[in-house]
């Protein structure tokens, strides 16, 4: 290596170590912590009361904490979209984003797990998956496949962050003495020996082969939780590709959102560049369109049909009760977004960063109306139900939850920018390196 | 073109029409509604045994019937003027029906004649008043054998009523018969029913095999006459063993996607432990080598 790029090495390690939060950052962290207790508050209601405190009842038994799980799962597709197919496919341009991607994955799919839960009213009650298995069941499927999804995003957040552990340790602060354990836990055994190194790239090839079937199966697993009821709007053969082109939607919304806000807040622009956010904008605009099309199959051809059964369902999806929710989320979370970012001059950063939040929104809004409208119009309906079970609204403890558990995963998120660098420092200057030799 | 007077003779006109159309409406809406009462009486007599009484009452009102519940409604046996002869008082239930079973202290003036007539006379029904039924029987009675050889079966079935005080048989009464199921009856043949003849007998062959009976091969035959103007309702069955014993077997603890999670069916079992092993073999594989890889940098 000649002094020039060790110049730009040190610049690079310089720009890209963890950095201690700014005011606005410790402001941001207090908001979220905040509500993770209002949250926890009122999970702690939630335990002491039993889900009386919740708005759910016969009809809406899964209410906004399903929704909520499902986005969180929908979002989670990221890690394998952009570390392992992005990988495979040796695009060098998404290196700068890969770790945003992984915590992201990493984090959704922690308060995934939790909220499923939360839902279940009791939680000592999950013990009974392991006692009482019952594989037949798509629940059991999906949560061994959860468990494998959240292992092999753990392991794939882990073992490139070796290299990056080296530069820590060696660059380590005195002042922040609690890092630097944590730094020399995790990896003071990297040495960064050819061995090693190809232990750990064989290891890295191998989880990258193996997230994507298992990402594909957690979505389309958690479609079938929906499908396999005989329910209107989910007796459908079609939900696990609309399932797994939504999470791909929503995924990738999310890391141009979170690559806006980590480049202003870190200032990275010379490491999450223009053509990052142009990139990432064509891809969401092609993930949009796409889940516009299964919308499109999912409603359209049940619509025109209008079977007797599910007309209530559709009628109040389409002009009743639920229609400005489902009418937003179309707009807001498909058709806006591929509005603006088809466009050149739409895919500039804030732009993608506006388009980015508008998909990750309207994608929470149709979850929701994935779950509650179906439960409120099923094919056999009781008699003589109390009028309250017709109509759900969250209680203020379910809304708490929810935002608590959003809450939550953005505070793991920011967190692990504070202690751990976001963006792959080894894998940059390796990247810079190549670069150099190509143009020598 | 005088404008004003126009326009006065066109509001007048408008005036009327709407007057006229108003009047129109009006009419549908002063229609009255028609309520007709049905009440209908018919007489049943099972197994020779039991003898009753069924009465239903029935309203319809425009188009619609709709059964006359808990109504109240008294019985008697051919003459209503005396109260001696009221077999019972009945309420109708829900769908309009109720049933009165001829009592025993009937047995003298059941058997003083030949013929014998019902009249159910009703409480009053609202707008409607009190309303009577009647339905007219000769006594009958029905009876079934059958006959089996090694070759063939068959069943006879013996219509009689009284005349005279003597049973004499009744001819051409036609009859259901048949092998009893749940709420219905399954036919011997392609015909449903049957004719007595000249003798009040009728024969049919029992040609089916492997019908299934209970547990020891019992199968019901039943018979049965219909709303016959003359007896009304006879019904008569006999249990033979000509049917194929019933080995039920339950399906209830056999594995299948809807047994226990211990009687998972084998091929998804076969596939759910394939997959598992292999994605988390791989998965402990990995770990081996990080473990590896972690010696090697401690070492």
């Amino acid at each position: 290596m000649n002094s020039s790029s060790t110049i730009k090495s040190e610049r690079v390690i310089q720009d890209l170590l963890p950095k201690k939060f700014g005011k606005l950052g410790k402001i941001w962290v207090a908001v979220l912590s905040i509500i993770c207790l209002i949250g926890s508050y009122a999970y702690y209601r939630q335990l002491s009361e039993g889900l009386v405190v919740t708005s759910m009842g016969d009809y809406v038994s899964w209410g906004i904490y399903i929704s909520n799980f499902v986005f969180f799962v929908a979002i989670s597709l990221v890690g394998s979209l952009i570390t392992a197919i992005f990988r495979l496919a040796n695009i060098q341009w998404s290196t700068p984003i890969t770790r945003i991607a992984e915590i992201i994955a990493v984090s959704a799919i922690f308060f995934a797990s939790l909220i499923i839960i939360v839902d279940m009213g009791r939680p000592e009650r999950l013990v009974n998956l392991a006692l009482h298995p019952r594989m037949q069941s798509p629940i059991m499927w999906d949560v061994i496949v959860i468990g494998t999804y959240f292992f092999i995003s753990i392991l794939l957040l882990y073992l490139p962050l070796l290299p990056d552990l080296k530069i820590l340790i060696k660059k380590a602060n005195p002042d922040t003495k609690w890092l630097n354990k944590i730094y020399s836990f995790l990896g003071s055994f990297w040495k960064g020996t050819t061995e090693q190194k190809n232990i750990n790239n064989h290891s890295i090839a191998i989880l990258s082969v193996m997230i994507i079937p298992v990402a594909f199966c957690i979505h389309t697993v958690t479609s079938w939780l929906f499908a396999t009821t005989y329910r209107p709007g989910w007796d459908s053969t079609n939900f696990g590709a609309y399932f797994v082109t939504g999470a791909f939607l929503v995924g990738a919304g999310g890391v141009v959102v979170a690559m806006y806000i980590f480049r202003k807040a870190y200032k990275l622009e010379n490491y999450i560049q223009d053509h990052h956010f142009d990139k990432m904008g064509k891809a969401v605009v092609m993930l949009a369109f796409l889940y516009l099309y299964f919308n499109v199959n999912e409603y359209l051809v049940p619509a025109f049909k209008m079977k007797k059964p599910e007309e209530a369902h559709l009628t109040q999806l389409f002009a009743g009760e639920f229609a400005p929710m489902f009418w937003f989320a179309i707009f807001v979370g498909m058709l806006l977004p591929i509005a603006i970012l088809i466009t050149k001059p739409g895919r500039k950063p804030m732009m993608v960063f506006i388009a980015g939040v508008m998909v990750v929104v309207g994608a929470w809004f149709k979850r929701y109306l994935i779950v509650t409208p179906t439960l409120l119009h099923p094919f056999l309906p009781m008699s003589d139900v109390p009028e309250k079970f017709r109509h759900y609204f969250p209680s203020w403890e379910e809304w708490a939850i929810a935002m608590g558990s959003l809450a939550g995963a953005m505070l793991i998120i920011t967190l692990f920018a504070r202690i751990f660098p976001i963006i792959p420092i080894h894998e940059t200057i390796s990247g810079q390196d190549e670069h150099t030799e190509q143009l020598i | 073109m005088n404008i004003p007077n126009n326009l006065y003779k066109i509001t007048a006109c408008i005036l009327l029409l709407t007057f006229i159309q108003s009047n129109l409406w009006s009419q549908d809406e002063t229609t009255e509604i028609v309520k007709k009462p049905y009440i209908t009486l018919r007489y049943f007599n099972i197994q020779n045994q039991t003898q009753y009484v069924f009465l239903q009452c029935l309203l319809k009102v425009d188009k619609k019937v709709e059964p006359l519940n808990n109504l109240s409604a008294k019985i008697y046996l051919d003459d209503e003027t005396d109260e001696n002869n009221l077999i019972g008082n009945v309420i109708t239930d829900k769908d309009g029906k109720a049933n009165a079973i001829i009592p025993v202290a009937f047995k003298d003036k059941w058997l003083a004649s030949n013929q014998h007539k019902f009249i159910a006379v009703t409480d009053s029904i609202s707008e409607i008043g009190v309303r009577q039924a009647e339905a007219e029987i000769t006594i009958a009675r029905i009876t079934m054998d059958t006959v089996a050889d090694a070759e063939t079966r068959s069943i006879r079935v013996l219509v009689e009523e009284k005349k005279d005080n003597q049973w004499m048989p009744a001819k051409e009464v036609e009859m259901k018969l048949g092998i009893k199921r749940l709420g219905s009856l399954l036919p011997l043949g392609e015909e449903e029913t049957v004719t007595t003849d000249s003798t009040g007998i009728a024969i049919a062959e029992f040609n089916k095999d492997s019908i299934p009976g209970d547990e020891n091969g019992n199968l019901i035959l039943m018979v049965r006459v219909e709303d016959n103007d003359l007896y009304g309702n006879l019904e008569f069955e006999k249990s033979v063993l000509w049917g194929r014993p019933l080995q039920f077997e339950s399906n209830f603890n056999k594995r299948s996607l809807f047994a226990t999670g211990d009687k998972i069916p084998i091929w998804l079992l076969s596939i759910a432990c394939f997959i598992i092993l292999s994605v988390w073999g791989t998965l402990i594989y990995l770990v081996m080598r990080f473990i590896k890889m972690r010696k090697l940098g401690l070492n």
